[in-house]
């Protein structure tokens, strides 16, 4: 690779990053305020909280595609439980459950009977938006606005708890993935197995616990969803599989790192969330954001590819 | 993606003994697959009131299943090649709009509507093609990208600005597409001249042998690069008639009509797989006829639509779940 393939690679997606920021605030009128940028933050911070799960199963060398089915199903169980008067630190503590077991079942095809775990978890998916939408009759449960008051409209200083919480999250996982042993064995077992077992790692245990890890956060998002929308929606699902997978994606090309990166996830979310705002207030159609979103995956992911170009094939 | 096992490890070993100890499993081989064909069939025949008429079975059952393959064919050339799309719901969804949109504006029948379809579903095709083939793209992101940008063509062509309006086709063409004669008439014709196509002739043997192995493919002198993109455009066009199908069968398209379809085009080739132990025209069209014979039977006997999701799911989990354990036996 050439000196300035590998400059543009580094730095391409951050210049885009802040290249859109900078015309964003010149030519749209109420972009650069505070409030509007806190906007960005709030809506960024479902879908950046549900990345930075998936990016922890990334990390691991696998992909679990399921959270597309988990996170709006146990949306729905938890508003279910509230409405049926249970406390809410109990029916956090019941999805967190389900949240893991779903994991640990999809760990458990994996690790165990080796399947290609974007197919393994792309069935239990359809199984999960089935059991889901069974569940809820593809209706919307509503919960009243008490979670909407404190986690999106509660600010501790300029910016919203919700912000929090994905910030908490990724300093959480940042932390794990690039100071811990569990961060090292995490890498090991992505990108050299077989020293990763000679070293005396067990790939199957580091990839279970990324998985489980994973369906904490999904919980956890779930609930930051019902947060944001004052209930389950119906049409939650489909809508987060796309922006998610996304995030993830460019995720990996930020700083040229070619790996999975909690940062990367990050910023991510924040130029997803930020060309979503910028295009609402441009009041363009609201199917130019989609598309902006495919043009943006494309670009980094061609990005991430330079110098690289071999065929990738999928054993099923 | 890389995918890693691991051996010599206790769980793994005591599952593969325990696995090893019983008979030859059900699902395995042709014989087995067929054999459940047959019960499931003369089950149903016997205890399902109104599945043995001519009218069950033909509309209910062929015709739906007959869509669904044709998409699901498109997906089992790409997988043949050793890719894989999942834009083909998207893909389908845009060609029946594309066809419904003409439709609604010149009055030219139904081949017009087909070929300017298959004209949309080949370009996508040669582009997802492209991307994976030349740039050397992970092939789950490249046709990820392309739902996105495929949805906002969707709402490009019928220029609605909402994700519900229904774009209704003329009563002429719905006629003629709720036939059973075009349906399963042009099922059968793809069903044959792919099966020709991908084990009877020289370039379905080529994308038999990158999907077998890249490596053997490359040094026997294959241009393994042309034969991955064909098989995205094959793919593209394949599912495009799917997708007139789809609309023409349906009597209107909308925003998103074709999306439920991905799950199909996932279970069906690999349903397929399971029985006839690789990925193949015969094995997809038999598991396009299994699933919606469940389906229909299923439906006979009371079951609300809503579980038909759960049905597709479980059934791609079962079918995986047989499979890995044969591979791990295998092993």
């Amino acid at each position: 690779m050439t000196r300035t393939s590998a400059l543009v690679q580094r730095y391409a997606i951050l210049v885009v990053f802040a290249g859109l920021f900078a015309i964003f605030a010149v030519t749209v009128p109420a972009f650069l305020t505070l409030e509007n940028v806190m906007n960005i933050v709030v809506q960024s911070s479902i879908l950046g909280t549900v990345a930075l799960g998936l990016n922890l199963v990334m990390m691991a060398g696998e992909i679990d595609i399921s959270f597309s089915g988990s996170v709006p199903l146990l949306a729905s169980v938890f508003a279910v439980l509230l409405q049926r008067g249970v406390s809410i630190g109990l029916a956090f503590v019941v999805i967190c459950g389900i949240g893991v077991l779903i994991a640990l079942f999809n760990a458990l095809l994996v690790t165990q009977l080796r399947l290609n775990s974007f197919v393994a978890t792309i069935a239990v998916m359809f199984l999960l938006t089935g059991i889901w939408y069974a569940f809820t009759g593809g209706t919307s449960i509503w919960v009243g606005d008490e979670f909407n008051r404190e986690l999106v409209y509660g600010y501790l200083g300029p910016i919203p708890r919700i912000g929090l919480i994905l910030l908490g999250v990724f300093i959480i996982l940042y932390v794990l993935s690039e100071h811990t042993r569990f961060g090292m064995a995490l890498r090991a077992v992505s990108t050299a197995p077989e020293a990763a077992r000679a070293a005396g790692i067990s790939v199957k245990r580091t990839k279970m616990y990324a998985f489980a890890g994973a369906g904490l956060i999904f919980a956890l998002s779930s609930v930051l969803s019902i947060a944001r929308l004052s209930g389950a929606m119906a049409t939650a699902g489909a809508d987060i599989m796309m922006p998610v997978m996304t995030i993830a994606f460019v995720g990996q090309s930020v700083l040229g790192m070619g790996r999975p990166n909690m940062p990367g996830v990050l910023i991510g979310a924040l130029l997803l969330g930020m060309v979503n705002n910028a295009f609402v207030l441009m009041r363009l159609p609201f199917w130019s954001v989609p598309m902006a979103y495919g043009v943006i995956l494309m670009l980094s992911i061609a990005l991430a590819n330079i110098g690289r170009r071999e065929i990738t094939q999928v054993r099923m | 993606m890389p995918i890693h096992t691991e051996s010599n490890n206790e769980t793994g070993n005591c599952l593969r003994q325990a696995i090893a100890r019983r008979p030859r499993f059900v699902v395995g081989g042709w014989m087995a697959g067929m054999g459940v064909f047959v019960l499931t069939f003369a089950f149903l025949a016997v205890r399902a009131p109104g599945f043995l008429t001519p009218v069950n079975l033909v509309r209910n059952l062929v015709m739906p299943a007959g869509i669904a393959g044709v998409v699901a064919l498109g997906m089992t050339v790409v997988m043949a090649g050793g890719g894989i799309d999942l834009s083909v719901g998207s893909t389908a969804g845009l060609a029946a709009l594309v066809a419904a949109t003409l439709a609604t504006r010149v009055d030219l029948g139904l081949p017009f509507m087909l070929f300017a379809a298959i004209i949309a579903g080949l370009l996508i095709g040669t582009v997802n093609g492209a991307f994976v083939a030349y740039l050397g793209v992970n092939p789950f992101v490249v046709t990820l990208s392309s739902v996105f940008l495929i949805r906002g063509l969707q709402f490009l062509v019928t220029l609605s600005a909402v994700s519900g309006t229904y774009l209704m086709l003329p009563v002429a063409m719905t006629r003629a597409g709720s036939s059973a004669t075009f349906q399963i008439g042009l099922f059968l014709i793809i069903v044959v001249g792919l099966y020709i196509f991908l084990d009877r002739t020289r370039p379905g043997r080529y994308i038999r042998a990158v999907g077998e192995s890249l490596e053997v493919a490359r040094f026997s002198g294959i241009p393994v690069r042309f034969y991955t993109w064909l098989t995205y455009v094959i793919c593209g066009g394949l599912v495009a008639v799917g997708g007139v199908m789809l609309t023409s069968y349906e009597g209107m398209a909308r925003v998103g009509t074709g999306d439920g379809y991905l799950i199909d085009a996932f279970v069906l080739p690999i349903l397929g797989q399971a029985v006839f132990r690789r990925v193949s025209v015969e094995g997809t069209v038999f598991g396009a006829l299994f699933m919606y014979m469940v389906i229909n039977g299923l439906f006979i006997f009371g079951t609300p639509p809503v579980y038909v999701n759960i049905i597709k799911g479980g059934l791609l989990l079962a079918v995986i779940l047989v499979s890995g354990l044969q591979k791990l036996r295998e092993s």
